[in-house]
Order: C-alpha cells, then sequence, then structure tokens
C-alpha cells in the first residue's frame, strides 16, 4: 500500500506519451498512490465486507442443511407439554378421567419415530394427535390447516400437509385418540417399517418403499418445515421426483378386465426382441 | 438373519430383472423361492372384501410370514377404487386380539371346560338327534348371520332343509334387511337393487333417506363428495331423524319426526300429481296400482300372524288416496315445512335431474318397514327414474354378506336357495340339486328370528346353533330372550371367535375360522359376488363355520349329502349351489372368475355383469322390449305401485317416557363390538357408549356433557353417561344410544315390535324416561 | 467382482439346452420363466476380465436370441 497519501491527484503529463518501448516500472506503487489509495481502501473494505457475508451466508446455508432446524428454534420456544387449557375445554368422552393424547403435538419437529407411531402399520391412515371439535358445522375444516400448513402456536408446531386433499370426509379414515387403554389385550404385531435409504448403487436415487396411492404428492411429507426430519429431501426445488425415484415393489401391472383382452393376453406371441448388440 | 453383501447385490439384480421382465410381458412368473429378507417384510398382496359393512370395498390384505401385516385399498376394485375406512385399514387387527377363541368348550356342571374340538361335535350332533327324537324336528333351529360366508349360508341350508327337514332356520339379517327384501318382493317380484354403484357417477341429485351414510356407508359417500366436487350442480339432501355428519355434509338436512316417513313420501307423490310432474307413459305402460290391508298391527304378541291381501286399484284411487297427504297436512304430523316437502319433490320431478335414493336401516327397522320401502319406490316409479344410470331407487346393505348369503342363499325360514318353501316346484328343483327327498323338505315356514326366539322362550325350540352373529346383545327386548336360552332344557351352541355376551349363555363353545383365515366369498348391495383366498391359518383349533357344519352333517349320517374334501369344498359348494340360480334373471359367475376377478354383478350374462336391471337395452333378462323397461319379476312386467298410508309407531313418546329413543352405529364400531373394540385404533377412537341428548334437553333436566344418566323404558333400564354436542345430535325430544358396547345394553330397553310383512323389529323408535343419574 | 443381471431370451428350439448350458455354468444362475420365454441370468464373477469372457460367451451361444443386460454392480466400493 503506498504510503505517499498526500500527493494530490494530477492528471498524467500528456505529452509524456509512454513509448511503447517502455516498460511500466511494477516495482514502484506511485501509480497506485493518490487518486487509486482511497479507492482501493474502499475496494478492499468492500471486498472484505463480502466476503465476511459471503462466510457468513454459505456457514448459515451449510449448517441448515446438515442441521434443519425450525427457524424459531433461535427463540428457544419452551419445552413441548400438553397444553393445561386445553385438556380442561376438551369435549371429552364421558368415560374418560385423566389426561387424553398420546402423541403430545408440541414438540416442533416431526421424527420418524413419531410418524410410525400415530400408524398402526407402515400406510396404515394416522390417528389425529390433537382432539377436534366434532360438531363443528363443517365436514373439511380440517382443511383450514392441513390444506396448506403452517405454524400453529397453540401445539408449537407446523400443521402437516395432507397428501390427499380432493378426499374430504377426513374422519372416516383418520380418528381421534381419546384413551390409551384397551379394551381386551391385542397380540398384534405390526411388521418391520420399509427401510431406508436401500440405494442400488452408491449415490443412487433412493427407492420409493411405500405404495404411491393417495400419496403423488411428495412434498406433502418430504419438503416443507412439517417435514419428518429424517426423509427430509435435500433437494426440494427438484419437482419431478418420479423421474429419478421409482417404487421398490411393484403392484401387479395394471390388467384389462374384458374377456377380449384377456384371449388376447393369452394367445400373444412372445415379445419380438430387439437385434442382438455387440458390445464396443 | 443376515445376509452376506453379495447375496444382497444378486438379489437386487435378480429383483431389477424380474421387474423389467414384468414390464415387458404382463403376468409373467418366474419359479424362484425368494430368500426371506433380513427385515422380514416381504410382504404378499393378496385381495379380499371387507369383512365390515355392505359396501363390499374391494382390499389387498398384505401377508408376511403367516400374519396379516398391511392393508391397502384395492385400486382394481371398482367398488372403493382404493379408498377404505378407518375400520377396512384396521380390519386385519381383529385377527389378533389376545383373547381369540382357540379351543372348544362345553359346559360341564356350570363351568367352560376346553375340549377337543371333535368331542364337542360329537356332543352336537348328539343333542340334534336327541332333540329330533324327544321333541321332533322341528324343535331344533339354527340362528346364521349376515357375516356369514356364501359357502357358510349354503351348508346350513342344505342341512337344515335338505337333511333334517325342518324350516327352523334364520339369520340376524332378518333384523336388518328383511324390510327391504319384501319391499322389493312386493313391489317388484325380484329381491335387490336394479341399479349399481356407478349410479353416483352419473346422478345430480342424492336423497338419503334416514341413514347416516357419512358414518355407516363412508366410502360411498365419499364418492358422492367426489361427485359433488367435480360436479357443482350436485345436491345432497339429508332426510332424517337427526343431525349427523351427513347432515353437515349435506346441502340440505330436513328432521322429520319419527314414523312420519311413511306420510311424507306420500306428500311428496302428491305435489309431483299436482305439479304435472308425473311421467305418464311411464306410469301407464309399466305400472299397475294395488292396495293391501291397514291397521296391521305390531307384532307384539307371540306367534302373531299376518297375511296381507293385495287388492288391485287404480290410478284414480290412488290420487283421491293421496288426497290426505297434502304437505301442509303432513306438515303437522311430520313437523316437515310444506316447502321443504314441495322442494323435495321439486328436485324428484325436475326432468334435468338425475336422482338417486339411499336408505338403510331408518326405513327397514321400521314397524311399516315394507310400506315405506313400498313408498320410495312409488315415487320413483311415478317420474319414471328408475333402472338407468344415475337414476334409482337403491337400498343399501347393511351387513357384508345379506344379499350373497341370506337372500341369495335363503337362509330365512321361508326361503330355499330358489324361490320359497311353500312352492312345490322350488322344493323340487332344490330335492333335485341336494339329492335329497322330495318329501323331506317342509313346505311350511316355522319362525322367523323373533319368533324363533319367543318359541325357546315357550320351549317349542329346545336346540338352537348360532354362528357369526350375538344376539345376546343384538335382540330387542333383549331380557326376555337372554332369559330363555338360560332355561332348563335349552341346549346353545355358539360358533365364535371371540368371548362374548352371547358365548357367556353357550352350552357348546366352537371356536371359528374368521374371514381371510378360511376362503369364502361375500355379496354386498350391489349384487356383486367377491372371492377370497385363505390367506393365513386360523389359530388353535379354529374351523370354519361351513366346516363345522359339513362334520356335524356327516356325523348326523348326511355323508352323501356332504361329500366334499377339505381343501375342494368351497369350489364344489359353489358349483353346486350356482346350479339354483342358473337362469337369465340370477345367472352368477363361475368359481375361476370370481377367484380372478375383484368382484362380478350377478345377473353374469356372457363374461358381463348386468349393472342396470329391468332396463330393455342394458339387462339380457329383459323379454318385453316396447319400452325403457320390463319389470320381469311382475306377472304382466309391470311394478307394483302401493297405496300405503301413515300408521303411528306402536310406543309414543308419552308422560311417563317423554322421548323417542333411537339406536344405531357409529363409524369406528361394527354391530357389537366384539371385534371392532379389539382393534386399538378403533376402541381409542371411541371407547365407550353415552347417549346423545339435545343441549336444552339436558339443560332442562340439570345434565351435562360426562353426566350419568338413567334411561327407563317399560323394559328396564340403564346408566350411561351422557354427550352432548358431539358428532351428532338428536332433536328435542330424542335421545340417541350406539350398542357397540356390551356394558351398556342398550337393547333390554328396546321393543320387539315389527313390520307384520318382513318382520323386521323396530330399532328406532321406542318411549324413555331420561333423569339425571 | 461384477454382479451382473440380464433377461435371456432364447430361441425357440434351443430353450432347454440353453438353460442346462447356462445352469451348469460355474459363474451362471438362471432363473426360467414359468409362462414365458424368457430367463433370468445372474452372472457373479471375481473380476471384470472374468465378466467379459462370461458375457461374451452368453451373447455368442448359439441358443440365444437376444440378451439384455437389466441391472449391475462392477466396481465394489471398498476396492
Amino acid at each position: 500500500m503506498s504510503t505517499q497519501n498526500t500527493q494530490h491527484t494530477d492528471a498524467p503529463n500528456p505529452s509524456a506519451t509512454p513509448s511503447p518501448t517502455d516498460t511500466p516500472n511494477l516495482s514502484t506503487t506511485s501509480s497506485l498512490s493518490g487518486e487509486g489509495f482511497t479507492v482501493s481502501y474502499g475496494f478492499i473494505a468492500i471486498a472484505s465486507g463480502m466476503m465476511l457475508m459471503g462466510a457468513w451466508v454459505l456457514v448459515t446455508l451449510v449448517l441448515q442443511g446438515i442441521d434443519p432446524q425450525d427457524p424459531h428454534k433461535s427463540h428457544n420456544p419452551p419445552k413441548a407439554a400438553p397444553v393445561p387449557h386445553l385438556a380442561a375445554a376438551l369435549p371429552a368422552t364421558p368415560t374418560l378421567t385423566n389426561a387424553l393424547l398420546s402423541a403430545t403435538p408440541g414438540s416442533s419437529v416431526r421424527s420418524l419415530q413419531r410418524f410410525y407411531k400415530q400408524r398402526a402399520y407402515s400406510g396404515a391412515p394416522p390417528h389425529i394427535p390433537h382432539d377436534i371439535l366434532e360438531h363443528n358445522g363443517q365436514i373439511d375444516a380440517c382443511l383450514s390447516c392441513h390444506s396448506q400448513g403452517g405454524y400453529v402456536p397453540k401445539y408449537n408446531a407446523f400443521a402437516p400437509i395432507t397428501p390427499h386433499p380432493t378426499y374430504t370426509n377426513c374422519v372416516q379414515c383418520h380418528v381421534p385418540q381419546r384413551t390409551q387403554s384397551t379394551f381386551r389385550p391385542s397380540a398384534w404385531k405390526a411388521s418391520p417399517r420399509p427401510q431406508l435409504r436401500r440405494t442400488a448403487l452408491a449415490g443412487s436415487p433412493p427407492p420409493i418403499p411405500h405404495d404411491l396411492h393417495m400419496r403423488t404428492d411428495c412434498n406433502a411429507c418430504h419438503a416443507g418445515p412439517a417435514a419428518v426430519k429424517e426423509i427430509r429431501v435435500p433437494h426440494p426445488e427438484r419437482s419431478n421426483c418420479l423421474q429419478c425415484h421409482v417404487p421398490r415393489k411393484q403392484v401387479p401391472p395394471f390388467r384389462s378386465l374384458s374377456p377380449l383382452h384377456q384371449r388376447l393376453e393369452k394367445n400373444a406371441p412372445p415379445p419380438t426382441p430387439s437385434p442382438q448388440r455387440k458390445r464396443p | 438373519m443376515t445376509i452376506s453383501r453379495r447375496e444382497f447385490l444378486k438379489n437386487l439384480a435378480i429383483g431389477s430383472a424380474l421387474t423389467a421382465a414384468s414390464q415387458l410381458i404382463p403376468g409373467v412368473s418366474f419359479a424362484w423361492e425368494k430368500p426371506t429378507s433380513q427385515h422380514g417384510s416381504d410382504i404378499t398382496w393378496k385381495k379380499a372384501p371387507c369383512r365390515f359393512c355392505g359396501t363390499g370395498c374391494g382390499l389387498l390384505i398384505g401377508v408376511s410370514e403367516g400374519r396379516a401385516v398391511a392393508v391397502k385399498g384395492d385400486p382394481q376394485s371398482a367398488v372403493n377404487k382404493g379408498l377404505l375406512c378407518v375400520k377396512g385399514y384396521h380390519s386385519i387387527q381383529a385377527l389378533y386380539g389376545e383373547d381369540r377363541l382357540k379351543k372348544a368348550m362345553i359346559r360341564k356342571n356350570g363351568q367352560m371346560v376346553e375340549v377337543p374340538i371333535k368331542e364337542a361335535l360329537d356332543l352336537i350332533a348328539q343333542k340334534i338327534k336327541e332333540t329330533i327324537q324327544s321333541h321332533g324336528k322341528d324343535a331344533v333351529s339354527m340362528y346364521g348371520s349376515g357375516q356369514w360366508t356364501i359357502p357358510d349360508g349354503y351348508a346350513a341350508s342344505k342341512l337344515m332343509k335338505g337333511c333334517i327337514g325342518t324350516n327352523n332356520l334364520e339369520a340376524n339379517a332378518r333384523l336388518c334387511m328383511a324390510s327391504a327384501v319384501t319391499g322389493f318382493m312386493t313391489t317388484f317380484g325380484l329381491d335387490e337393487p336394479m341399479g349399481c354403484y356407478e349410479d353416483m357417477d352419473h346422478a345430480d341429485t342424492f336423497f338419503l333417506w334416514g341413514n347416516n351414510m357419512s358414518e355407516m356407508h363412508p366410502v360411498l359417500f365419499s364418492r358422492i363428495l367426489e361427485r359433488k366436487r367435480t360436479h357443482p350442480r350436485t345436491l345432497i339432501i339429508d332426510f332424517a331423524t337427526r343431525s349427523t355428519r351427513t347432515s353437515v355434509a349435506a346441502d340440505r338436512s330436513i328432521l322429520f319426526r319419527p314414523q312420519s316417513d311413511l306420510a311424507v313420501a306420500n306428500a311428496i307423490c302428491y305435489e309431483l300429481f299436482r305439479t304435472q310432474r308425473i311421467d305418464l307413459s311411464f306410469l301407464q305402460k309399466h305400472c299397475s296400482f294395488r292396495k293391501g290391508k291397514t291397521q296391521i298391527g305390531y307384532g307384539l304378541q307371540d306367534k302373531f300372524a299376518f297375511q296381507d291381501t293385495p287388492e288391485i286399484t287404480n290410478l284414480d284411487e290412488y290420487k283421491k288416496f293421496l288426497e290426505d297427504y297434502t304437505p301442509e297436512k303432513v306438515e303437522k304430523i311430520s313437523g316437515v315445512s310444506a316447502e321443504d316437502i314441495r322442494y323435495m319433490a321439486s328436485l324428484y320431478g325436475d326432468p334435468t335431474r338425475n336422482v338417486v335414493s339411499y336408505w338403510c336401516m331408518g326405513m327397514n327397522q321400521h314397524t311399516r318397514g315394507t310400506w315405506i320401502n313400498n313408498l320410495v319406490y312409488n315415487i320413483h316409479l311415478l317420474v319414471g327414474k328408475i333402472s338407468r344410470p344415475g337414476n334409482g331407487p337403491f337400498s343399501l346393505t347393511g351387513q357384508p354378506s345379506a344379499c350373497g348369503t341370506v337372500r341369495e342363499v335363503g337362509t330365512l325360514t321361508h326361503k330355499l336357495p330358489k324361490g320359497m318353501v311353500m312352492d312345490p316346484k322350488a322344493r323340487k328343483f332344490a330335492s333335485d340339486i341336494w339329492k335329497v327327498p322330495y318329501s323331506r323338505i317342509p313346505a311350511k315356514p316355522t319362525y322367523d328370528t323373533v319368533e324363533m326366539f319367543r318359541a325357546l322362550d315357550r320351549g317349542d325350540i329346545r336346540f338352537m346353533w348360532i354362528q357369526t352373529t350375538n344376539p345376546m346383545v343384538t335382540m330387542p327386548n333383549l331380557r326376555r330372550y337372554r332369559d330363555a336360552t338360560k332355561k332348563q332344557g335349552r341346549f346353545i351352541v355358539v360358533s365364535e371367535i371371540y368371548p362374548t355376551p352371547t358365548t357367556a349363555i353357550a352350552d357348546v363353545i366352537l371356536p371359528s375360522a374368521m374371514w381371510i383365515e378360511r376362503e369364502g366369498m361375500f355379496g354386498n348391495s350391489e349384487r356383486r359376488t367377491q372371492h377370497w383366498e385363505k390367506m393365513v391359518n386360523p389359530p388353535g383349533d379354529a374351523m370354519s363355520d361351513t366346516w363345522q357344519i359339513i362334520e356335524v352333517a356327516r356325523r348326523l349320517g348326511f355323508t352323501k349329502e356332504f361329500p366334499w374334501s377339505e381343501d375342494k369344498h368351497i369350489e364344489h359348494i359353489w358349483n353346486e349351489y350356482t346350479r339354483f340360480h342358473d337362469n337369465p334373471a340370477h345367472r352368477m359367475a363361475d368359481y375361476e372368475t370370481l377367484k380372478r376377478e375383484s368382484g362380478v354383478i350377478w345377473p353374469y350374462v356372457n363374461g358381463r355383469s348386468t349393472q342396470w336391471r329391468y332396463n330393455t337395452q342394458l339387462d339380457p333378462a329383459t323379454k318385453r322390449r316396447n319400452g325403457a323397461v320390463d319389470f320381469y319379476g311382475k306377472p304382466e312386467g309391470k311394478a307394483w305401485i302401493w297405496l300405503r298410508p301413515y300408521e303411528a309407531a306402536p310406543e309414543e313418546p308419552s308422560k311417563d317416557y317423554p322421548f323417542w329413543l333411537n339406536t344405531g352405529r357409529v363409524l369406528e364400531h361394527w354391530h357389537t363390538g366384539s371385534m371392532t373394540r379389539r382393534i386399538p385404533t378403533l376402541h381409542q377412537a371411541v371407547p365407550a357408549s353415552y347417549v346423545e341428548i339435545h343441549p336444552l334437553d339436558a339443560k332442562r333436566l340439570n345434565i351435562r356433557h360426562g353426566d350419568k344418566v338413567k334411561l327407563t323404558s317399560p323394559r328396564g333400564s340403564i346408566l350411561i353417561n351422557a354427550s352432548l354436542n358431539q358428532r351428532a345430535c338428536p332433536p328435542l325430544g330424542q335421545v340417541f344410544v350406539p350398542f357397540f358396547d356390551e356394558n351398556y345394553l342398550i337393547n333390554e330397553l328396546t321393543l320387539d315390535a315389527y313390520c307384520p310383512i318382513s318382520r323386521q323389529p323396530d330399532y328406532k323408535k321406542c318411549a324413555v324416561r331420561v333423569e339425571r343419574a | 467382482m461384477p454382479v451382473i443381471s440380464y433377461l435371456a431370451y432364447p430361441e425357440k428350439q434351443h430353450r432347454a439346452t440353453l438353460l442346462a448350458e447356462l445352469s451348469a455354468h460355474p459363474y451362471c444362475e438362471v432363473i426360467p420363466a414359468e409362462n414365458a420365454d424368457v430367463f433370468i441370468v445372474v452372472t457373479d464373477t471375481p473380476d471384470r476380465q472374468t465378466d467379459e469372457t462370461v458375457r461374451t460367451y452368453l451373447e455368442q451361444h448359439h441358443g440365444l436370441l437376444c440378451l439384455a443386460m437389466i441391472h449391475g454392480q462392477v466396481e465394489d466400493p471398498q476396492e
């Protein structure tokens, strides 16, 4: 950096046209002094500022990528607990005496363990982990929270989005839990949950371990703040999911029921294979 | 069990090749034993109809290592197209309650003792023989179920009517569908609906007559909602005695006073005439008029007898008859405003609207059940909205196979698989197929269900074999019939899967195989027969109801009549049974077709289901093709329009008993809860029964939500918790109690009055007193 | 350690021969279809060269009509 900062800026001597044979004397910093200096301080200040900002953005992004957290976490929300006033106001089934809810809504991140706890088996419709107003005058009131999602302060959680909003008789499949007890003990054994990340090759897109019926809106469970954290997708901006991810178990291919088609299928000759390709 | 990485990669490679091959060559199969994956989660999916309601959804049951572990809706089923309800999704858990009956039991010195099942079967056969010897054939009886599979019912019918030679065979469908049957028979001459579920995809106006479809046939209701979503012109009219989830979803909820549906139906017909919306040419071509007896009683006395006498009448008399049912007059009886009656009539009469009416227990469990079924048919006949896509009256069935088993096989006192016992031709036909002497099949019906239990009480019946139903919770006026079973000299055999109040009074308990633990078929509301294969083994000594009957029949000496081998008996039974229906109006599909398809509708003709019966374009069984329909169940191809009046219920609210008592179900629980209460998700959603009271009534009686309430009827009383402002709300002066909870036996309060024509009891109307306990 | 699967379509008249010979091959496992003329062939070889040799053998077999490679893992990530 030049120390000659007292020299004022002056246009170079018009008569002193540099000859082509002149090699600029790079060892001196005279060309940087004066006019150049404030600007260069500025540049450096700006540059380092930008570098610092960039570094900060990078770090934040990296951190988010590694550990997707509720953006409100920085406010240190209170530990999840059943909201007391709810328990009193709930129109509980008359025989109930104590607290009702099992999977208490309130922790801010949905975990896979809690996800499965709400389901009798993988693929079953989850039970409703919060109480509902039964007689509320609207059959699809659930969609007011579950069609778009959003933060629900009452439960300190994000409402999960339904992957099948066109089915509007919600309580036909999803029911609340008004007690933890059973009528008689059950010997029910659920089968093991689908394993995650059964990729064919290292780095392959993992196959879909669940059925696609009523679950074609991948973003509803795999992206967004209400997503289950273990299956949150690192690339939600890519929206043609089925281009890379395929179901692992195939259901039998669709069969036409008409007898004509069945007869055709039965008598079909084996497919004509494409010509044998020589290895390059 | 672990596998090496190498093995894993190989299996992966093979799996990909299998997938590729199945895409290239549909239906290809490879001879390869898949090694059990280390996660044990290799699930095979097999089709079955649901175990529960009369919708008959197609399920795919996931089986892994000998257990049912998951359920999917079958996307290839035309009934539900992949959607189920909470009961269907959790149905398989009903197989695994810990107190599942695994061993036969016999009552010895007052205690139930486990015995080898052979010993129990021997005892049953011996008791039948003894009873016949000491009291005659008609002292032996069998009480089955609309949840019986078709082979169960067929074996029972052949044993009782063809072998033992008694018409003492009834089923619990008498308590749920009998009025629907007599409604069909008196109006059309043939049982079962003329339309199918596909009507929902073509209709734009849905009338629900006294049924809470959102909870009782939820998957069908979702189809209606989907129709509404895609066709905004669609209207849903909920016509009911109380406000339910269905009312909330409907476009209009119209409440009527119990029993006054008779008057309102007539008023709608009056309006149709007044506004000249009648299809006169349809009426003249395809309908004739009848009137029957009035003041026909309520079946409250033992051995109540009634025989209707149809009298021919005409259009003018019908119009005169309807003058008593102007909307203004009916408003006074029913509480339905004249404007609402005119509104309903305008929808039925609107030529641009395709109208379907659905009903179930509100119209069937009714002391004038046959009449109200006739009257709703009248409405559709007057406007010609019947037997064509998107139009028609549709009687929904409650149970999964009340149609398939009880009605089509004919497990009722007066029925044979084809025709009625009173008809010599029908008896001859049965004796030919069954290869039994003609004289053995008795010609006179004996008892319907209520009368059968009354006969047990009196001692005219001494032996009863109960299968797949829980009468000690469901019989109306329950105390009398429970006491009857405990009397001396009564021998009761109960085939069940779990301990229930009915097994509690049994002398012999047989453990039954449940649903997918044996091969079977069900027939649903829309005449669709569905087959399933055996998928898992029953526990312990449990045996299918069919095989129990066969074992006892052989011990009674009927080995010729029940010759089939255990592994093929269902197929053989199906082949023999379908011979009864081998005619154009009722032809059934063959065994291979049933196994392959997710269900087919009868008449099944030339590989095609007949979806709309009586339609001259779409039903190959029609003969008179000069009009839109041929009601070939009646002699001239004309349906009968019945002149049926309003008559009051036998027990109405009074000074001492000022409330109507209504009973029914909830979405989560099936019937008496013996299965669904053992499914944790369902029990935890609705753990106990309750009484619904209107909040203003409750306030007046100083009752709050959750308070203990005493309900008293002339027959008994019960203590039960109050439910205010929950999923349903009765009007003032009415209470509702669901009957799924054996801790609250509400049928101790109900009345065993019935429709004299169908003999079906009315569970929806009796009188009670409500007090804070 | 290549593990590769193929769909192999035999010439109609040589189906049995192809099946027998491939089944006898030390590095091949064959799963015939029950209701179509196609086999699944899985090769499991110790190294790339052997894999090449086996593939050439398959392709040039007189009873083979068509060979389609479906799935393979050639490199063991730990190698």
